[in-house]
């Protein structure tokens, strides 16, 4: 090869670490080479050099400074890749040859634990997938900086799993060698996901308090491989993960990631931003633990009636009392993220101001937990009693940590004095020592007779008695040393100035080196607090985010929902939470939602634009805040507890995975009938949309009907196929509601009012009119639509001029009885009967273009209704 | 020129004049609809302080669509139907004079449904209607006034700045917000939230939404009835004031009126508590029979009539007095704590001479007073028992008259345990000015000066109260120049002021001569006192013989206290605070100012940072 040692060295590191970007430490320097310098100069925009490497060419390299690497390290991990920091492991002088260098740490999406890569208000995951068999994976993903970790099992295939990866910030994935090389493309591509990969067979231990409440083979196996990756990625133990919990998915309403997405939970649909989210109308919290928490509560809303009447007991209370809720919002606004604190604390990279951060914070609990005692609600005062303000542990801090130290750990100016007396000993010595050799200057005036003499300091030579050139002459013989020329003067020193010097340095050395020692220390003696830290946060963070509810509930007009034992649904002139808000300058028109056990389907029909849509997310809304313990946008609310929620709303095509609207429609309809229970709450808007009009009418009413038959869940169905209104009289728990609209003076009204009943009719072409289709255009199609409704039954769907040959062949026996009116079930002659099946036996279907068939099958229509 | 009936878009025009004089009052006008229309949420959002636009959204009835253009048209209205209905007037509007004078003078927008069909949108402008469709059927009326005074160009400059008319708008929708507390008022200006009440709290989170929650901690719940009359709200502690009586709400029937009969009654009821010039804050809600009070008296229906005046002042004045009483009104140095909204009242059967049933555990002369001690001090918690002043003379004879059984405590709210003042052991004296003293509940420091004046001031009070109506003649008559409107004013009281004891004779141009003075002057203040008395009458127009007496004896007592500076001995201060233990009122000097500052053990612990 002919490189030079340090490159061959480079080489074997960078074979361990082909998938990151290497920094390797040259000096002052991180430099990169090779490949990764080529990527790394174009992602980080810094210059591209290149360097003599023994070889034939010169090697590509770029670098960073040591100082600011960190800027560089974020924005690569930011992007998705990982990062090796490669640091000299030996002191440059002392080594023999190449200095010896080791990678120290891996920095990856899913493992950062630096502040400033972390988004306060987001958890940053690493999750770990196992697949185990059928549709079974086991799931488990941590936050390093807060040490929490889940386990879980997912039963619904790999569908499942991205409902799971949906919406929550999952930066990392690791996975067995061996994984399914689609499902880490998936993840890649569509979720943009960093996928890491752990060699199962070399394991390394995992401590087993971490294990400790994780049975299940499957799921240790899964928390064994996040472990194994964490810990070759920091090369060090990790002390402060707490033990992994189990979540039982079965004791939280699921939703898929089409509900997530449509619903606008925790982000917009359009923008993939807050605003505009369920997310954005409830966070009035204060603290990022808060912030955090409420976002996983919308994740996992309650099953349990008992846990949700719990949760919404202390909002209520929260609610009531208004002004100590207030002092509870001020007194939060001091506390610090504790969470990711005690993560730093037990990391090892926690500096002096964090300790006043957590010092400070400690300081506000005692408050907190007295303000608690104020409210009227037992439940609140329980949570007062949970709180242990930790004394010792802000005794410590409050006796050791001086009130504004550095940054830094290694420049002293950390430790109070009254700690510890080695310390405050050299402190004294140093701090006497300058006052002696102030007091010098005095005494050398005097002894002297110099009226100038001044006693200075510089970094370079030290103390120094400098004397002007104009009172040379009486410089003392012998005493003074000379030192220093200057133009105008000259600086001396004395024996015993020299002494003192030595003390003063002696002494501020040894203070560094035991300031850095004791601030260890406390570190380590804080490290035994962290399970108490942790758990404070958590209730904490509790705290917050009920008080968040209720400050929402009170400004936006929120009632407490009851929770009904009979399945039913009531919700008095309820709104939509998040239109309602970002509405401008209009104003929401409330309707009431109404659905129980004799009739928990609702099939919705009305012009588009009416509201159908809205209605149904308002109803999905209002269930889904109830069950998180929150008041909800209604003026009375009835609730009955769902177990899931499926959604079909909204016309994306998605477009990333190459899926038609169509696709993705039939996609959701089969995750809502496969996994549906009795308790679940589907709303399906615009079911078969996506396609023809016969296919989709045709799927429309086998899916209502299979629901209303096998499920008998909640489910609100929008249709624009008008004929589907006829099912109320065969499907006896089916109701037709619809969205009133008006023709007033020729114009449509959109009433946006909820009622029961059929629409009157579709008013398709006035919307067009509203969308200002040309005006000789909608004239057109009131004509054919005159004629088409004066030519038949009111019931019948108008012909269609574009229809698709494939669906008029499918046309069977079973679609006919579709079209007739089921009343007008004449008592047939057998006469009409038999010419009507002569004439379709005649037809040269092979020879008919698709508009002939159409109209043959219009003749044939008619005159099957004829009477007689 | 030929006498006609004005056409109907100039006298609107005209009537507007009266009714819509700024923009608030288009704001008041548009939301008393709203609440007579029975809304319970109601949101106003004002754009330039109401000039550029005033918009109100409420969720009440809504009003049929065929009925709409009618709400242009004067002296239309659903509310009242025939003269019986005007007195028995429930509804804050039945003029039917606003909308029609609004709409004279604007662009205006109303957008309303009953919500039962369609709405319908009406735009007019300046009386002549622009263009109305039809629109979606959410229940209420959605009113958006623009260009307000755009035809009225005299009008539009004589309005104040955008702080000024803000000012005003903010303060209607804190009266409405005030009177009907079941209702959710939103106020938002230049599309910032301003104000807001929920609709489901109590005056008290109003008061806060309103006042902050600085003022809303220190409120004070009252309440009282009497046969006529109902009355209850609440009332901040004194050392809460304000310099103007703006802060003085009173709602009568669920109407926001302006009465200053009620206000002085508030201010009498605070009497002394306040310092001179200062008023309090205070909300009152009244309820009474609609016929007992008449509202047609004004057009904008801010000023009332009762018609048993002197009955509801009395129960007003009499209710505060008496709760402000039983308050223990020493300030603590540091923050107080609050009130629940609704927290239950001490049922004190309480005789306004309780301090000197403490006296009761010195006297040990009869074996039934000694059960009594022993029972007090079991209750009591916080004097230090050892610590007895030497047997205090004065107020013996009140002793005898209290029956002890009458004197119940319970501890409801926070600060009744304490009495009123407890007893202390005096530390020492500070820059001749402060006592220090202290007890087991902590550090309080007393002002010497005020202290005495207080003490001064309860014994000339009493003194001056035995009435004589005999005459000191003056060796030297005083002669006193007035201004002319004084002189009118003498002229015209000279009666009264015999009564009282002056004479008053003329003696030149606007001057008057006085020979003799009442027996009861101070000596030497004589000049002062006819000069107050004259003042007085100029104030209030009227000669009021117990103000006088009380200035009189407020100056006397100020004059011959101990000033600062004052240095005493530790046996002096002693006896000064056992005589402040003795007065009715020792917390506040006759001008209203504190006397005595409490610092608990804990404020001082938390000072200290001891606990935080």
């Amino acid at each position: 090869m002919g490189y030079t040692p340090m490159i061959q060295q480079y080489l074997k590191i960078k074979a361990e670490y082909q998938d990151c970007f290497l920094f390797f430490r040259l000096g002052d320097f991180y430099e990169l080479f090779f490949e990764d310098a080529q990527r790394a100069a174009r992602e980080l925009e810094i210059t591209l050099t290149s360097r003599d490497g023994g070889s034939k060419d010169r090697i590509p390299m770029c670098g960073v400074p040591y100082h600011s690497a960190e800027n560089y390290i974020k924005t690569l991990v930011e992007r998705g890749y990982k990062v090796a920091i490669c640091e000299q492991v030996e002191d440059p002088k002392t080594a023999k040859g190449v200095v010896k260098r080791e990678v120290i740490q891996l920095i990856t999406p899913g493992t950062v634990m630096e502040g400033t890569m972390l988004q306060d208000t987001e958890n940053n995951y690493l999750a770990s997938i196992h697949y185990v068999e059928n549709d079974y994976f086991a799931f488990a993903y941590t936050d390093m900086s807060t040490g929490e970790t889940s386990v879980m099992r997912i039963t619904r295939g790999w569908n499942g799993v991205l409902s799971e990866i949906y919406n929550r910030p999952i930066k990392e994935v690791v996975v067995e060698s061996g994984f399914n090389e689609a499902y880490i493309k998936e993840l890649q591509d569509k979720m943009k996901i960093t996928v890491s990969l752990v060699d199962a067979s070399k394991l390394s231990t995992v401590p087993n308090s971490f294990l400790e409440e994780i049975e299940d083979k499957a799921l240790r196996h899964t928390c064994m491989i996040l472990y194994d990756y964490i810990h070759t990625t920091q090369k060090r133990t990790i002390e402060h993960l707490k033990n992994a919990q189990y979540i039982e998915l079965n004791e939280y309403m699921l939703l898929d990631m089409f509900s997530k997405r449509n619903l606008e939970i925790t982000s917009s649909f359009m923008r993939k931003e807050k605003y505009g989210s369920l997310l954005w109308v409830l966070d009035r919290t204060v603290t990022a633990m808060g912030a955090r928490k409420l976002k996983k509560w919308l994740e996992r809303p309650l099953l349990s009636k008992e846990s949700i009447e719990s949760r919404l007991e202390k909002t209520e209370g929260f609610y009531e009392d208004f002004m100590q809720r207030q002092e509870i919002r001020e007194a939060l606004q001091s506390i610090y993220d504790l969470e990711r604190l005690t993560g730093r604390v037990a990391f090892g990279n926690v500096n002096a101001r964090d300790l006043i951060q957590l010092k400070n914070s400690l300081q506000k609990i005692p408050i907190i937990k007295q303000l608690l005692m104020q409210f009227s609600k037992k439940e609140i005062q329980e949570l007062s009693k949970q709180i242990n303000p930790l004394p010792e542990l802000l005794d410590l801090l409050e006796r050791s940590i001086m009130d504004d130290p550095p940054v830094s750990i290694t420049e002293g100016n950390i430790i109070k004095s009254g700690y510890n007396k080695e310390l405050d000993t050299y402190r004294d010595a140093s701090t006497n020592g300058k006052k002696w050799i102030a007091n010098l200057e005095q005494k050398e005036r005097e002894a002297t007779n110099i009226r100038s003499l001044k006693i200075g300091f510089n970094k370079v030579f030290g103390y120094y008695i400098e004397i002007t050139k104009a009172n040379l002459h009486l410089v003392p013989e012998g005493r003074y040393e000379r030192k220093q020329t200057l133009t105008n003067a000259e600086r001396f020193i004395t024996e015993e100035l020299k002494e003192k010097e030595t003390i003063i340095l002696e002494a501020e050395n040894n203070m560094i080196d035991l300031e850095y020692q004791l601030f260890l220390d406390i570190r380590e003696q804080t490290k035994r607090f962290i399970p108490y830290v942790q758990n404070l946060a958590s209730i904490i963070s509790e705290i917050d985010v009920l008080q968040s509810f209720a400050t929402v509930s009170e400004e936006n007009d929120y009632v407490r929902p009851t929770f009904s034992n009979n399945d039913t649904l009531y919700l008095e002139e309820s709104r939509h939470p998040v239109i309602e808000k970002v509405m401008d300058s209009q104003e929401f028109v409330p309707n009431t939602i109404e659905m129980d056990n004799k009739q928990p389907i609702l099939l919705i029909t009305g012009p588009n634009m009416s509201g159908k849509s809205t209605y149904m997310r308002q109803l999905a809304l209002t269930v889904l805040m109830g069950q998180i313990g929150c008041f909800v946008p209604a003026k009375k609310a009835k609730l009955s507890i769902v177990d899931q929620i499926f959604t079909r709303i909204g016309a994306a095509d998605d477009l990333v995975s190459g899926q038609s609207t169509f696709m993705v429609e039939m996609l959701e309809a089969n995750n809502a009938i496969s996994h549906a229970t009795k308790n679940s709450l589907i709303l399906f808007d615009e079911l078969g949309r996506g396609t023809s009009t016969y296919d989709g009418m045709a799927l429309a009413q086998a899916i209502i009907e299979h629901i209303h038959e096998h499920i008998g869940c909640k489910t609100i169905f929008s249709t624009h196929y008008h004929e589907l209104t006829s099912l109320e009289k065969t499907l006896s728990r089916l109701k037709n509601i619809h969205v009133r609209a008006e023709k007033i003076n020729g114009k449509v009204v959109f009433l946006h009012q909820v009622r029961e009943g059929a629409a009157d009719e579709s008013y398709g072409i006035h919307v067009a009119e509203l969308a200002g289709l040309p005006e000789d255009l909608i004239q057109r199609a009131s004509i054919i639509l005159e004629r088409l409704e004066n030519g038949s039954s009111k019931n019948d769907p108008p012909t269609e001029t574009k229809a698709d040959p494939k669906s008029v062949e499918q046309v069977d026996a079973e679609q006919l009885t579709f079209f007739v009116d089921n009343k007008e079930n004449l008592p047939s002659s057998n006469q009409k009967e038999s010419e009507i099946i002569k004439t379709i036996s005649n037809l040269d279907i092979l020879e008919m273009t698709p508009m002939q068939a159409l109209n043959c099958l219009y003749e044939l229509n008619k005159q099957a209704k004829k009477k007689g | 020129m030929d006498i006609m009936e004005l056409p109907p878009h100039l006298a609107n025009k005209i009537a507007a004049g009266e009714v819509v004089e700024r923009p608030a009052s288009v704001v008041k006008e548009l939301v008393e609809n709203s609440i007579d229309a029975g809304s319970t949420n109601i949101k106003v959002e004002i754009s330039e302080a109401g000039l550029q636009s005033i918009r109100v959204i409420d969720n009440g009835t809504g009003i049929p669509h065929e009925q709409v253009k009618r709400v242009f048209l004067r002296h239309a209205t659903s509310k009242i139907r025939s003269e019986n209905d005007l007195f028995h007037v429930r509804t804050l509007g039945f003029r039917g004079e606003a909308l029609p004078s609004i709409a004279s003078v604007s662009k205006m927008t109303i957008k309303t449904s009953t919500g039962e069909e369609a709405g319908i949108t009406i735009i007019q402008e300046g009386g002549s209607v622009l263009s109305e469709s039809r629109t979606d059927a959410r229940k209420g009326t959605d009113i958006l006034v623009e260009n307000l005074f755009y035809n009225t160009p005299a009008r539009l400059k004589y309005l104040k700045t955008v702080h000024t008319e803000l000012g005003h708008i903010t303060d209607i929708i804190n009266r409405m917000a005030f009177s009907h507390p079941r209702t959710r008022f939103e106020l938002h200006h230049n599309g910032k939230k301003l104000f807001q009440t929920t609709g489901k709290g109590g005056l008290l989170s109003i008061a806060s939404a309103v006042y902050g929650m600085s003022v809303a901690k220190q409120m004070i719940p009252i309440e009282t009835s009497t046969l006529d009359y109902k009355i209850d709200g609440y009332i901040a502690r004194p050392e809460m004031n304000r310099a103007s009586r703006g802060y003085i709400t009173t709602i009568i029937n669920g109407r926001y009126v302006r009465s200053i009969r009620i206000a002085k009654a508030i201010e009498a009821g605070y009497h002394t508590f306040l310092p001179i010039g200062r008023q309090p804050i205070v909300i009152l809600n009244i309820e009474m029979d609609p016929f007992l009070v008449d509202v047609n008296v004004h057009p904008t229906k801010l000023e009332v009539r009762f018609s048993k005046e002197k009955e509801l002042l009395q129960a007003i004045e009499e209710m505060i007095k008496n709760r402000l009483h039983q308050e223990i009104l020493i300030p603590s140095g540091t923050e107080p704590k609050y009130i629940r909204e609704k927290s239950i009242q001490p049922k004190f059967e309480f005789e306004t001479r309780r301090d000197s049933d403490r006296i009761h555990q010195y006297e040990t002369n009869s074996p039934e007073n000694n059960s009594v001690t022993n029972e007090r001090a079991d209750e009591k918690s916080s004097s230090n028992d050892a610590l007895v002043a030497p047997p205090l003379q004065e107020n013996n004879s009140q002793m005898d008259s209290q029956p002890i059984s009458t004197v119940e405590e319970t501890t409801t709210t926070m600060t009744s345990e304490k009495q009123r003042v407890p007893e202390l052991e005096v530390i020492g004296q500070h820059h001749g000015t402060y006592i220090m003293a202290q007890n087991e509940e902590g550090l309080y420091i007393i002002d010497q000066h005020a202290a005495q004046e207080r003490i001064k001031y309860e014994f000339y009070r009493e003194k001056i109260g035995e009435v004589t109506n005999e005459l000191q003649e003056l060796l030297v008559p005083l002669t006193f120049e007035f201004t002319q409107q004084e002189s009118l004013l003498i002229e015209q009281f000279k009666e009264e002021l015999e009564q009282v004891g002056l004479f008053f004779e003329l003696f030149g141009q606007n001057t008057y001569i006085v020979r003799s003075h009442p027996q009861w002057f101070p000596q030497g203040e004589e000049n002062e006192m006819i000069r107050d008395m004259v003042d007085q009458l100029i104030k209030d127009q009227s000669i009021n013989i117990h103000k006088l007496r009380e200035e009189a004896a407020i100056l006397m007592s100020c004059k011959r206290s101990i000033k600062a500076n004052h240095y005493l001995d530790k046996q002096d201060m002693q006896v000064l605070l056992d005589h402040l233990r003795d007065c009715k009122e020792p917390f506040t000097c006759p001008h209203g100012r504190p006397i005595i500052i409490h610092f608990s053990q804990y404020e001082m612990e938390k000072m200290f940072k001891r606990v935080m």
